[in-house]
C-alpha cells in the first residue's frame, strides 16, 4: 500500500516537474510545406532610445532563433524583427536593402547578410514573436549553432544595423538568452 | 540699456555633469547692475536599477525676469525716461525690485518603462510665488501661497496601429486658493500619411471658494494634423461644459443651504500653419 502511494506520488511529482520545465523550444508543422520549424520560446529584444525624436519612443530589433528540418536536413535561422515605437513621420521606415545586422557579443563582431528573402515557412506567421504593430520588417540571416551558443553565453550583447541611416548601438532590452541557450542545447541533442 | 540707466546688465553660468545614467545642470544668472540673484536652477537625473529614471528640478527665480524696466509696473509713465522725471534714479531702482516677486519651485519625478510600448510617470510638484509689497503708489501683492501637485500618467505607444500614442493621466493639485482633480485621456491615431487625429477628454472637479462652490469640467477636444519636414498644419475644436454648483443661505422657512447649479457651454475652433526654419 505504502509502496503504490509513494510511486503514485513520485509519478505525480515527475508530472508537475515535466509542466514546470519550459518547453526549450517551440514546434511547429508547416501543413503547406510539410517542414517542421522550431522557434525559441523567448526571443532576444534590443533597444535603443529615441529621444531625439519623441519623448519614451524607442527603435527595437526582435531577434528570434529558428530552425527548419527540411526533409531531416536542418538549417538554423535568426529572425529580425525591425520595429520602432516613433512616429513614422518623425523616422522613415528602414530601406528594404539596409539589413545588415551587426551582433555585438563579448567584444566579437558577428556580422549577418540577410537572405534576399525570408523563407515561406518563417513569414509572418504569429509563433514567430513578430510585434503586432510597428511597421514592422522581418528579415532573416543564416546561423549556425555554435554562433547562437556563443550569444546565448555571452555577458555584454548589442546589435547595430550599420546600413541604416542612424547606426547608434541597440541594448539588450529582453533578455532572452536562457531560452536561446536551451534552443541551442535542444537543437544540438535533435541534430546528433 | 534705458537712456542713461541700464535695465539689465547680468553674468551667467551654466555647467553640465554627465555620466553613464547619471546628468545634472546647473543654470545660474546674477544681476550686476541690481546686484541681485535672477535665477538659480538645477536639473538632474538618474537611473536607478535597471528601469526606473528618478529626476528633480529645483528653480529659484525673480519673476517677471529682474530688470529697471519692472519698475513700470503699475505705474501711469509709459517708459523710464518719464519715470525719472517722479522718481529718484535709486527709487527707481527700488520700485524695479518691489515689483519683482521671487517664485520657488521644485519637482521630483520618478519614470519606468513596462514592457516595450508602455511608460509610467510620477511627477511632484511645489510652486510658490511671493507676493510684493505696496510701494510707489502700486498696491501690494499677495502670496499665491504654496501650491502642490501630484500627477501620475501613463502612456502607450503603438497599441492598436503602428505610430499611434495613448496617454491616460490624473492630476490633483491642491492651493490655497483652489483643489481640483483632473482626469484625462490624449491619443493620436494615424489616418492617412501624415495625418493624425487626436482625440482628448479631460475632465475636471475644482473646489474653490473664489468661484463660489465646485466646478465641473468636461473638455472634449478633437485636433487634426499634417507634419512634413519643414512645416506643420494643425486644426483644433473643443467643447467645454462648465457645471458649477454653489451653496448659498436661503431665506426659507427651514433656512437650510440651498444648492444652484449653472451651466456654461462653450465651443472653439482654431487652425494654425507654422514653419520651421
Amino acid at each position: 500500500m505504502h509502496i503504490r502511494f509513494a510511486l503514485t506520488m513520485a509519478a505525480l511529482a515527475a508530472l508537475t516537474a515535466c509542466a514546470d520545465a519550459p518547453p526549450a523550444a517551440r514546434q511547429i508543422l508547416d501543413e503547406e510545406s510539410g517542414n517542421t520549424f522550431f522557434v525559441v520560446t523567448k526571443p532576444l529584444v534590443f533597444a535603443r532610445e529615441r529621444s531625439d525624436v519623441a519623448a519614451h519612443a524607442r527603435d527595437y530589433a526582435t531577434l528570434v532563433a529558428v530552425a527548419v528540418d527540411e526533409s531531416g536536413t536542418i538549417s538554423e535561422y535568426v529572425l529580425l524583427h525591425r520595429w520602432s515605437t516613433v512616429d513614422r513621420r518623425m523616422l522613415p521606415p528602414p530601406k528594404p536593402n539596409a539589413g545588415e545586422l551587426r551582433i555585438l557579443a563579448e567584444g566579437r563582431v558577428i556580422d549577418l547578410v540577410p537572405l534576399e528573402q525570408v523563407p515561406v515557412s518563417l513569414s509572418s506567421r504569429p509563433e514567430l514573436h513578430g510585434p503586432k504593430h510597428g511597421d514592422a520588417i522581418t528579415r532573416a540571416y543564416k546561423i549556425d549553432l555554435p554562433t547562437l551558443h556563443f550569444i546565448a553565453a555571452s555577458r555584454a550583447l548589442a546589435v547595430r544595423m550599420p546600413q541604416e541611416p542612424l547606426d547608434t548601438p541597440f541594448g539588450l532590452w529582453r533578455d532572452g538568452r536562457a531560452s536561446l541557450a536551451q534552443f541551442v542545447t535542444a537543437q544540438g541533442a535533435h541534430e546528433r | 540699456m534705458v537712456g542713461s540707466a541700464t535695465d539689465r546688465r547680468s553674468i551667467g553660468l551654466q555647467t553640465r555633469y554627465i555620466q553613464p545614467g547619471r546628468t545634472a545642470v546647473a543654470l545660474v544668472d546674477y544681476d550686476i547692475a541690481l546686484q541681485q540673484l535672477n535665477s538659480a536652477t538645477l536639473i538632474g537625473n538618474a537611473r536607478v536599477g535597471h528601469s526606473w529614471i528618478l529626476g528633480f528640478d529645483a528653480d529659484h527665480r525673480r519673476s517677471p525676469l529682474l530688470e529697471l524696466n519692472n519698475a513700470l509696473i503699475g505705474q501711469a509713465a509709459p517708459d523710464l525716461t518719464t519715470l525719472q522725471n517722479q522718481f529718484t534714479p535709486s527709487q527707481i531702482r527700488q520700485l524695479a525690485l518691489d515689483r519683482t516677486a521671487t517664485s520657488n519651485t521644485f519637482v521630483i519625478s520618478a519614470s519606468r518603462p513596462f514592457g516595450d510600448r508602455w511608460q509610467f510617470m510620477l511627477n511632484l510638484a511645489g510652486l510658490q510665488l511671493s507676493g510684493t509689497p505696496a510701494s510707489g503708489g502700486v498696491a501690494a501683492t499677495p502670496s499665491t501661497g504654496l501650491d502642490k501637485n501630484v500627477s501620475l500618467q501613463i502612456s502607450g505607444s503603438s497599441l492598436l496601429q503602428a505610430s499611434d500614442l495613448h496617454i491616460f493621466a490624473v492630476r490633483y493639485d491642491n492651493s490655497p486658493l483652489a483643489r481640483s482633480t483632473t482626469l484625462s485621456w490624449d491619443a493620436r491615431f494615424v489616418i492617412h500619411g501624415a495625418w493624425r487625429l487626436g482625440p482628448r477628454l479631460s475632465v475636471e472637479e475644482l473646489t474653490s471658494q473664489m468661484f463660489g462652490g465646485r466646478q465641473l469640467l468636461y473638455l472634449p477636444q478633437v485636433r487634426g494634423d499634417w507634419t512634413g519636414r519643414r512645416s506643420v498644419f494643425e486644426l483644433t475644436a473643443g467643447y467645454q461644459l462648465q457645471q458649477q454648483q454653489t451653496q448659498q443661505q436661503q431665506q426659507t422657512l427651514t433656512g437650510e443651504p440651498v444648492t444652484s447649479t449653472v451651466d456654461q457651454r462653450s465651443m472653439y475652433i482654431s487652425a494654425a500653419y507654422r514653419l520651421r526654419f
